[in-house]
């Protein structure tokens, strides 16, 4: 079993999320992020007065799944948040040691 | 276990009658389980009933308190025993039963320093044993009541409500409310009667505190609570007095409310609770505040006039003629503006003669000075107070009757915390706070009024079962023809409240690092008061929606779509307003045009034309160029396009865009010594470019253009040395490109400011051949795009402005880059001069005279 965290830009959150559905993904946390990459801040005119912006809006999905769908789940990630310009994200690929269904006790891949 | 007590909730019978008829089955379970235990012998004790179990107001599971009332306390031990044989099969049952024993002088003594056990004392009821002590009890307590007393315990009774209040909250409008302990719930209801007890025991007359209406209006909103509590209780299965939504569609369907078309039953059921705890609240408010006054609790300010209608008594607002209010039904809004400008409350009498002025909501509807009188109310600081007040007395709907439909709704979804009626007014209470934190943002607000208004109204449209800012826009419309505004600020409110959800929205499903984002945001929003109105109103909305509609990452996005549509209305295409509108009118005239042709063949690339090209570009011309992109598929296709209108020479290339392509085109018309007027780049969103060149043929009857398009097919495959063909271009001697003056320098600028999204490169200087191809190859040199170029010549000026940005679509950021840019854009040209003085420095040769 893999965690895979992904950072992605919030306005393709729609489309990632019904990408993975399709491929039958169907549960994941979402959070709502701020942070830096090589996107550093960049600069804005606001209010008249230029500023910095270096924590820039995300958002982070945490997917729980069999390793073996390791390679679906980065495909469709790959292609449903690219944009091609900076700023696009990153995905982290965790080992992960155990899942547990609080509600029935099941462990393992049964409780994913 | 529980089953066994067998309560029945009749659905019919009322809260009251269902409590006493639990209270009936405890007491008679509980005598006979006394003379059983104590019977004769222990003579001398009597079982009282305290608190909720005393007023008859239980509940299945509620705590029964009771005090064994002693003659001695010598016989205690004997009695404990006794008492836990009658609480055990109690317990058993789900009844927290507690007990004391105390003599009469030792109940007296704990009344004095513990508040809860006075409280309880009130409802003290006897049970039964000896009638002897009971009477004694009776008697002691209402010996000891003294004004001095009283006022004691009112004051402690204050002080608690306050504190209970500040710790359960709001019972009228959250949305899993406590039924007993929060504002509006069962308790503030004891509040009331055990103050009204005790105030009655006095021996000291005290002015009336509370009309009738108010105690019939709050015994039958108690009485209704009391049933769901009773019923809470049951379905919990525990004593449990929060109703959370997940209770609260059974207790609907128990307490048999039914839906209709537009509303769910629990949201039906849900209105009429928080309707019945808004009643309750605003009553214990109104009376507790007398109470304190009348017993000199609270400091008052001095009476005084306020106006020829109003006066101060006693801290609080009343008429000077109450018969006025009949004739002039506006000086009712006139009390509450002077509510919100001073810190008073209303008198019992000036809040029972407005509730009784009530027939007269019809003038009041109808007067303009009603009209104007509540606008101001609106947005004064104390608005919310005000609002909020006008909702309890029951004013606000009478008023703005659309209103009534939201009063104590209920929005069932994550996000919010409150009411619809509550949300509205803390959404005006949020834009009351904006104006205070953004005094900037409220400059660009000439027309409060409309704004003010627009909040207050913006979900109006809840409960029809349609998209609520749709129906909303138009119930708000009509309520502002009615408040007279103008037409132009009707149209504002319309405008705002259909808006209201739509920037939100977009500002986390779109790229706001897309030009066309901002752009297609700003034509939308028209003016930067309208983008500014919906801006505040969006946050105040977010911000009154509770914790979960706002924070920092919605206030990054909101604030950045907002920041970049307004620096597009002030820097960008729509600087100039009138461009707001002339864009319009080339749509219009472009949807026009496009009917017009057989099969809407051009319909499909509309999605891809940037506002900024259908804004700089003839209608025909936009039409000829989407027939030449139709044509166009991979990358080295290229369409070339000549038209000759008078003297000069129109060229359109399009073609996929590409890193280098304005330098190949302009290179080749170098090499053809085509003199370039004017030159326009857009980039399409799908990828394409168009470029369209004025140029002047180099003599009268030119007419190698097969030529030229042949040469641009050529380089776009690659098999083109342009940099070396030009070098050996020379500039002919009858070519009116005059030799530039070596006294004007260029001048560059690279303008990171004027927009959001591209980074401008401004080169006014003096044109010469081949100048344009060499500048525009030093920024492709530099792993620049060139997205957008507007070229013009005024007379031997030219005029060059670049819209680049890198390969990752990002601006120049770096200044040391940006200066570099700028030093090598300044050699080529003063290189490509030199070349035109000595033709020969670049190693060219002479080409043969045409």
């Amino acid at each position: 079993m893999k965690k895979i965290e992904a950072i992605i830009k919030p306005f393709k959150l729609d489309e990632v999320k019904e990408q993975l559905h399709s491929k039958g993904i169907t549960g994941m946390t979402i959070t709502e992020v701020k942070g830096f990459g090589r996107q550093k801040g960049h600069r804005e005119i606001y209010r008249g007065a230029e500023y910095t912006v270096d924590l820039i809006p995300k958002i982070k999905l945490e997917i729980v799944v069999a390793a073996d769908m390791i390679d679906t789940v980065v495909d469709v990630i790959m292609k449903a948040a690219r944009t091609g310009k900076i700023g696009d994200g990153k995905i982290f690929i965790l080992p992960l040691e155990e899942v547990i269904r609080i509600r029935t006790g099941e462990s393992g891949k049964e409780a994913i | 276990m529980y089953m066994a007590m067998n309560f029945t909730s009749g659905r019919m019978i009322t809260g009251a009658a269902q409590s006493e008829s639990l209270t009936q089955r405890i007491d008679e379970e509980i005598k006979s389980l006394f003379y059983e235990h104590f019977g004769d012998r222990l003579p001398g004790c009597t079982l009282i009933a305290l608190g909720g179990y005393g007023r008859r107001d239980l509940c299945p599971y509620s705590d029964l308190d009771l005090l064994l009332l002693v003659e001695r306390r010598t016989t205690r031990k004997e009695i404990t025993a006794a008492i836990e044989d009658i609480l055990y099969p109690l317990w058993d049952k789900g009844f927290n039963a507690s007990y004391s024993v105390r003599t009469v002088k030792e109940t007296l003594h704990d009344a004095k320093d513990d508040f809860f056990f006075r409280t309880s004392l009130i409802d003290a009821r006897y049970i039964c044993g000896s009638d002897l002590l009971a009477t004694k009890l009776t008697h002691v307590l209402e010996k000891k009541i003294s004004l001095r007393n009283t006022r004691k315990f009112v004051s402690d009774l204050l002080s608690h409500t306050h504190k209970r209040h500040a710790k359960f909250g709001d019972t009228s409008y959250i949305l899993e409310p406590d039924l007993k302990e929060g504002h509006g719930g069962l308790r503030d209801y004891q509040t009331v009667m055990w103050a009204m007890k005790v105030i009655s025991q006095t021996k000291n007359k005290l002015p009336d505190l509370i009309t009738p209406m108010d105690i019939h209006e709050l015994g039958v909103a108690h009485d209704f609570i009391l049933k769901i509590r009773y019923l809470l209780h049951e379905i919990s299965g525990r004593k449990n007095d929060r109703m959370y939504l997940e209770f609260q569609e059974v207790l609907a369907k128990e307490m048999v409310f039914s839906g209709s078309d537009v509303e769910t039953s629990v949201e039906t059921f849900m209105k009429q609770f928080h309707r019945q705890a808004l009643t309750i609240k605003s009553i214990t408010d109104s009376f507790l505040f007398s109470l304190a006054h009348t017993l000199n609790l609270t400091k008052s300010p001095a009476d005084r006039v306020i106006d020829e209608h109003f006066k101060l008594t006693a801290g609080q607002l009343t008429f000077t003629n109450p018969g006025e209010v009949r004739r002039s039904p506006y000086l009712i809004m006139r009390a509450f503006e002077h509510l919100a400008a001073g810190d008073y409350t209303f008198s019992p009498s000036a809040r029972f003669l407005i509730r009784k002025s009530f027939d007269l909501a019809e003038d009041l509807r109808n007067s303009s000075q009603a009209h104007e009188t509540f606008l101001r109310i609106l947005s004064m600081k104390k608005s919310a107070k005000i609002l909020t007040c006008m909702l309890e007395t029951g004013l606000l709907e009478l008023f703005i009757p659309e209103f009534e439909k939201i009063k104590g709704r209920t929005i069932f979804d994550l996000y919010h915390t409150y009411t619809v009626d509550l949300h509205s007014i803390q959404t005006v209470a949020e834009l009351n706070a904006l104006e205070e934190s953004e005094p900037e943002i409220f400059s660009r607000v000439n027309d409060r009024n409309a704004l003010y208004l627009s909040a207050f109204l913006h979900d109006i449209g809840k409960g029809y079962g349609l998209k609520h800012e749709i129906v909303g826009a138009d119930i708000a419309g009509s309520i502002s023809t009615r408040f007279d505004l103008s037409g132009d600020s009707v149209d504002l409110v319309r405008f705002l409240i259909h808006n209201h959800i739509v920037m939100a929205d977009l500002a986390t499903k779109l790229d706001l690092t897309e030009e066309r984002v901002a752009v297609e945001f700003a034509r939308k929003m028209k003016d930067p008061q309208r983008l500014s109105m919906l801006y505040l109103l969006t946050v105040a909305d977010s911000k009154a929606t509770g914790p979960l509609g706002w924070n920092e990452w919605k206030e990054a996005l909101l604030s950045e779509l907002y920041a970049k549509a307004l620096h597009v209305m002030e820097k960008g295409i729509f600087k100039d307003p009138a461009n707001t509108q002339l864009l319009e009118r080339k749509w219009e005239q472009l949807m026009r045009e496009i009917a017009r042709k057989p099969g809407h063949r051009h319909a499909r690339p509309l999605w891809a034309l940037p506002q900024a090209y259908i804004l700089y570009s003839d209608t025909p011309d936009i039409i000829r160029h989407m027939d030449l992109r139709s044509r166009i598929d991979g990358p080295e296709d290229i369409e070339v396009d000549v038209t000759l209108k008078d003297k000069h020479v129109t060229l359109t290339i399009i073609t996929r865009d590409r890193p280098g392509l304005f330098s190949m085109l302009t290179g080749i018309l170098a090499m053809n010594h085509l003199e370039i007027i004017s030159a326009k780049v857009f980039t399409w969103l799908d990828g394409v470019a168009v470029d369209v060149f004025k140029v002047i043929p180099p003599w009268p009857d030119f007419s190698e253009w097969h030529k030229i398009t042949a040469q641009f097919k050529k380089a776009t495959t690659g098999n083109m040395d342009i940099r070396a063909r030009l070098a050996s271009t020379k500039a002919l001697k009858n070519n009116d490109q005059n030799a530039p003056n070596a006294t004007q320098k260029a001048s560059i600028t690279i303008d990171n400011e004027t927009s959001d999204f591209f980074t401008l490169v401004e080169i006014r200087a003096q044109n010469s051949l081949g100048m344009l191809y060499h500048v525009s190859r030093t920024i492709t040199g530099f792993g620049l795009d060139i997205h957008r170029a507007f070229v013009s010549r005024n007379g031997d000026l030219g005029s060059n402005v670049f819209y680049v940005v890198d390969a990752l679509g990002e601006k120049i950021e770096d200044e040391q880059r940006r200066l570099k840019l700028s030093a090598d854009i300044q050699r080529v040209i003063d290189d490509s001069w030199k070349r035109e003085e000595n033709p020969l420095h670049d190693g060219g040769q002479e080409i043969p005279a045409p």
